[in-house]
């Protein structure tokens, strides 16, 4: 709203001086500038990370309007207006060189401007109340010939500021306007290809103006034709407007850039397996090819941190140095990313913090991942070894049916058949034969029972774990205290789980811990079903990666129902098997 | 010489002079004392003994051939196919039959057995017969 009543002003101004030459052409040119340099340092400063030159560019504006003012016929009005012209001089070189950060970053940048400051606050301005006419003709005025007086002018002129301070100042000037088109230029060879995009058209039309502006004095200086002046003039006013343009152009080249590598990242991020392939869609979406990327994973347990480059390999910390720019980020996890790339991205962190944010949500979801893919990798070994168990419970079922109740049977069956023919004969061996057999028959009925225990345990369907353990504690030779008061009843397979681990346990302590003196089975229902088999034997040195079958098939038992197990011994301390299946 | 040999191996008993001696060779000690008290009540057979594997069973048989050898199918080591084709080689005249606790069809094809495996809860003093009778006269 602002911008269009100062631009509709400053058109006003211009089309009000009725005996203008080209005052349309003028005045046009005139507001679109101010249009153009407010509306878009209005809308970078409204934007993160660049509002500081909004900042700079809206007050650049501002000068701008008030120097337009110099294409009216009102004395007070031209007067200000051409004052003006030297501050929006200033102004828009401190624009340019700081674009776009809106900061002085380097030291020639500061200089030249130093360099304007100095000359506009000595040579320019003090002048004012010392001359009748501003130097004409100028491309800030429309008035050809017929120009107001300056209206500050105190009464007398000195002949050294003809003679002496206005063409030293021209000629200073010149030399300023060269220096800075030397430093944009140098700004622009530096930037990387990426950043040149942005800055070519705000650099290349700031250049393109404080040539055509020498120029324009040079000629002046030199007393061209009125027609050549009016060419340099006509020049001198489009490239200010071309220049604002630049501004508008270089923001949206910049706009169209990072949105188009900010979605290429987040659309390519899915479909990254590795740090080395996210490095790849770096280059490829910020379309920077000497990007690098480093991350360091969550460090376990308060260690040190360790850094990795994109091959995994380990590298030192990056820091920042003068040829390039940093931007890092930290997942919850404590999985942080640093991403090296060129310095010009310096002027653009908002833009670095939402990349370097993309990548740290690609690197944690590989993390993520893989953790996972390993987590499956365990179910699968574990149901591997829990089939591998079934099976081989099966195995030992079948031999020990064969071995045993088949094979007594078999015999029991010749030696049948035996005394059925000896008592056809009558024959007193017979009878005896027979009663024979009856042993025979209650040692395949004990062979039988105890093979069905071991499948499972009757007891431990009628009577629940307390019970069971404690038939299971009197068939060991060392004393068996269990303690399960209260326990109540759960889920089949959470009671046979807990059996059969507390029996491997139990097993386990009366083949290996020595000097025990008895063992202890303690069974508690809290938030968890929580069990412990203890002893006070041997113990031994606990080492989880050395640990036996029996162990890892008791942990595949718990873990199929939710548990897990742990193990604490030590040599002369004892072993404790501690269990805990979760009930919720 | 006889004493010297019952001295090393003193669950094996002499030959009987007229009657087919029989050797039974079974992982299972429960069914030798069954075989044994099939062979003693069967009139014209006499036991010399019972061994636990294949190998000791070929030992047994180059001191002091039995006419007939039971031997189970299903031995750990030595199988009972492969100690009956050892026996066929190395002692042709000596009868083999072979017995099994499982189930005829279940036992794995070989062509010794040509389909001859009697089922052990099957012998009796009448097959021990019916077999020699069978065989008695390729073997002489």
């Amino acid at each position: 709203m602002l911008t269009l009543v100062l631009s509709t002003i400053s058109a006003t101004v211009g089309l009000s001086n009725a005996a203008a030459p080209r005052q349309g052409a003028s005045a046009a040119i005139a507001a679109l500038t101010v249009a153009a340099l407010l509306g878009v340092g209005l809308y970078a400063w409204r934007r993160e990370g660049e509002g500081r030159f909004g900042q700079v560019l809206f007050a650049t504006g501002l000068c701008w309007f008030v120097a337009s003012l110099s294409n009216s016929d009102v004395e007070l009005l031209y007067s200000v207006g051409r004052v003006a012209v030297w501050i929006f001089e200033m102004a828009l070189i401190y624009a340019l060189l700081s674009y776009p950060s809106g900061r002085l970053e380097t030291r020639p940048a500061r200089l030249v401007f130093a360099a304007a400051a100095v000359l506009v606050a000595t040579l320019y301005l003090p002048t004012v109340p010392f001359v009748e006419q501003y130097p004409l003709p100028s491309p800030f005025a429309n008035c050809a010939a017929e120009c107001p007086p300056n209206a500050f002018f105190a009464g007398s002129e000195p002949a050294v500021l003809a003679d002496v301070v206005k063409p030293l100042r021209e000629g200073l000037t010149i030399v300023l306007y060269v220096l800075v088109v030397v430093v944009l230029s140098a700004r622009i060879r530096a930037a990387g290809h990426n950043l040149k995009r942005t800055l070519v058209p705000v650099l290349g039309a700031g250049a393109l103006r404080f040539s055509a502006a020498g120029l324009y004095i040079a000629l002046r200086r030199a007393e061209g034709s009125a027609d050549v002046m009016e060419i340099a003039s006509l020049v001198a006013q489009l490239t200010i407007g071309a220049a604002a343009l630049g501004f508008l152009v270089g923001l949206l080249q910049w706009q169209v850039y990072s949105g188009r590598a900010l979605a290429g990242l987040s659309t390519g991020l899915a479909a990254t397996r590795n740090p080395a392939q996210l490095r790849a869609l770096l280059a490829q979406s910020l379309a920077e090819p000497a990007v690098e990327l480093y991350y360091a994973p969550p460090p376990a347990d308060g260690g040190a941190r360790c850094w990795l480059d994109s091959s995994s390999e380990e590298c030192s910390a990056k820091a920042e140095t003068p040829h390039n720019c940093l931007a890092e980020a930290e997942a919850e996890s404590g999985l942080r990313v640093c991403i090296v790339c060129d310095r010009g991205f310096r002027e653009y962190p908002s833009f670095l913090r939402a990349v370097a944010s993309c990548a740290i949500s690609g690197l944690e979801r590989q993390r993520l991942d893989a953790a996972l893919s390993e987590s499956l990798e365990d179910v699968a070994a574990s149901r591997k070894r829990l089939a591998g168990t079934a099976d081989g419970a099966r195995r030992k079922i079948e031999r020990d049916l064969h071995d045993g109740a088949q094979q007594h049977l078999v015999a029991l069956r010749v030696k049948l058949e035996l005394a059925r023919e000896a008592l056809e004969r009558h024959s007193d061996s017979g009878t005896e034969m027979v009663a024979d057999l009856a042993p025979e028959v209650d040692e395949i009925i004990e062979e039988v029972r105890s093979l069905a225990r071991g499948i499972y345990p009757p007891l431990l369907a009628s009577s629940g774990l307390g019970e069971a353990l404690r038939a299971a504690g009197q068939r060991s030779h060392l004393a068996v205290l269990v303690s399960a008061e209260g326990l109540g009843r759960f889920p089949s397979e959470t009671e046979s789980a807990v059996y059969f681990c507390c029996l491997e346990a139990l097993q386990n302590a009366s083949k290996h811990a020595a000097g025990a003196s008895g063992i202890r089975i303690e069974l508690r229902r809290e938030d968890d079903l929580l069990f412990e088999v203890s002893d006070d034997g041997c113990g031994f040195a606990t080492d989880h990666n050395g640990e036996g079958s029996g162990i890892t098939g008791m942990r595949d038992r718990l873990a199929a129902v939710g548990g897990d197990l742990r193990i604490e011994s030590s040599p002369g301390a004892g072993t404790s098997v501690l269990g805990r299946v979760s009930i919720a | 010489m006889v004493n010297g040999m019952a001295g090393c191996q003193p669950e094996l008993m002499p030959k009987a002079l007229g009657s087919v001696s029989v050797l039974a060779v079974d992982d299972h000690p429960r069914f030798l004392d069954a075989a044994r008290a099939v062979v003693e009540a069967t009139p014209g057979f006499s036991w010399i003994g019972g061994v636990t594997s294949g190998e000791e069973a070929l030992a047994r048989v180059d001191r002091g051939q039995p006419d007939l050898v039971l031997v189970d199918v299903n031995m750990p080591g030595m199988d009972g196919f492969e100690l009956a084709r050892a026996l066929r080689d190395a002692h042709p005249e000596t009868l083999v039959a072979l017995i099994s606790a499982q189930h005829p069809d279940e036992l794995p094809a070989d062509d010794f057995s040509a389909g001859e495996v009697l089922a052990k809860e099957n012998l009796r003093p009448a097959w021990l017969r019916e077999f020699w009778e069978k065989h008695r006269g390729n073997r002489s």
